[in-house]
């Protein structure tokens, strides 16, 4: 289930966004699973189209999900996106940890800090 | 004639005092709480289905009625067409209003509270048991080869019927009917089901389920109702007419062998369907977890 609060501060885009990924992280929303169009979710949660739009991009982007066409937009197989995302995201932390000249170690312990933050 | 006013008073008693919900009622069949449904919205979402039941059920009847008047008024010889006149016309009506009632809006919900949506895709076996539909299916297809039988028995002069006679001409129309129907009734429950459903919390969503899991098993009721009807009329007309044949013994007996299998089949389903709770068959799909009194979800995550 999503729930978008108009009152929060958060964007509902954001929101929405970020309950997506809550749901296929948790497995409650498995690889494969359909997602309603568009305008379906739009209507359902009185948002803007291209709101909803919005967050589907970010979510393909990040390669949550894909859009097929007519197939509509699906969830991807779930557990090694997510991995995989989280990989790119490492690379390109560690080159730029090598840019800066910044010791591996270093770049451990601030990576560590941050996600234990 | 007087007997097609008794049908005509006990249809109007049905679609009156019978079939029109009573919410609390209602709520107890699908296992969910009224109390803590946004009364307003689900109040006028019941009053505009009873009301689709009275207006259509009673102009279903009323065309259904004049049907069999007309047959009668001919003076033709045949069987009584009027019961199954008037069931077929209710249903029909009662499936057209509440299509068309389940496409008004309730208007838009405040822009400031908070809504929810379900991630998953809701179809229409979500909400209408396949056996319902399969048997619905089964029915037309089983009213339409009866008729085709029919129309070839009376071509070949089998029986004492021509097959221009206004009895199987009402019969053909009804077994059309059934198949445009079905056709209709499918399309248009696609239809509903890909309608936006805007809710305000979980309870909201899952009563809106339920009266769309009612309406759509409601106008499957129709092409069912016709169906059968069409098997009825053929097999009541084809034992009519071999009265005079010398295989009339044989004709009578196979039309009763198949009377009264379709009745009991229409009997065991009913029963099995009782037995299943088809009202809680979208409750079993799309809300396996839910409680009657569930609260909503705060942080979108269920």
């Amino acid at each position: 289930m999503l729930a978008i609060d108009p009152r929060s501060a958060t964007p509902p885009y954001e929101q929405l966004r970020v309950q997506v990924i809550a749901q296929i992280t948790s497995g409650e929303l498995a690889g494969g699973a359909r997602l309603p169009t568009v305008r379906r979710l739009a209507d359902d949660l009185g948002l803007a189209a291209n709101t909803v739009a919005r967050a589907y991009r970010e979510l393909e982007a990040d390669g949550f999900i894909e859009t097929r066409g007519r197939g509509g937009t699906l969830v991807r197989a779930q557990g090694d996106h997510a991995q995989v995302a989280v990989q790119e995201a490492a690379r390109a932390y560690a080159a730029r940890v090598q840019a800066l000249g910044v010791s591996a170690a270093d770049a451990l312990r601030y990576a560590r800090a941050a996600l234990e933050g | 004639m007087v007997d097609i006013v008794v049908w005509v008073v006990l249809g109007l008693l049905f679609v009156h005092v019978v079939l029109p919900s009573d919410p609390q009622k209602f709520a107890r069949r699908v296992d969910l709480d009224l109390a803590s449904a946004p009364a307003d919205r689900v109040a006028r979402r019941f009053a505009w289905r009873n009301r689709g039941i009275r207006i259509g059920g009673s102009t279903g009847i009323a065309a259904g009625a004049a049907i069999a008047v007309a047959v009668d008024l001919r003076g033709d010889q045949g069987p009584d067409l009027g019961p199954l006149l008037v069931l077929g016309g209710a249903m029909v009506g009662i499936a057209v209003a509440l299509l068309h009632s389940s496409s008004q809006s309730l208007g838009p919900l405040p822009a400031d509270e908070p809504r929810i949506a379900r991630t998953s895709v809701p179809v229409v076996g979500d909400y209408v048991p396949a056996a319902e539909s399969w048997l619905t299916r089964a029915a037309v297809l089983l009213g339409i080869v009866a008729v085709v039988a029919l129309v070839l028995v009376t071509t070949a002069g089998l029986v004492d019927v021509s097959p221009a006679a206004p009895t199987v001409l009402v019969s053909a129309l009804v077994a059309l009917a059934a198949a445009g129907a079905l056709v209709g009734v499918e399309l248009w429950s696609r239809r509903l089901v890909d309608r936006p459903q805007p809710a305000g919390s979980v309870q909201e969503l899952a009563w809106d389920d339920a009266l769309r899991a009612a309406t759509l098993r409601d106008a499957v009721a129709a092409p069912l109702a016709l169906g059968v009807a069409a098997v009825a009329m053929a097999f009541g007309i084809l034992a009519d007419g071999a009265q005079s044949m010398p295989w009339a013994n044989a004709v009578v007996a196979a039309s009763g062998v198949v009377f009264w299998v379709v009745l009991l089949g229409l009997l065991t389903f009913g029963l099995v369907s009782i037995a299943v709770k088809p009202d809680r068959h979208f409750r079993r799909r799309l809300w396996p977890e839910l409680t009657p009194t569930a609260p909503a979800p705060t942080d979108g995550t269920r």
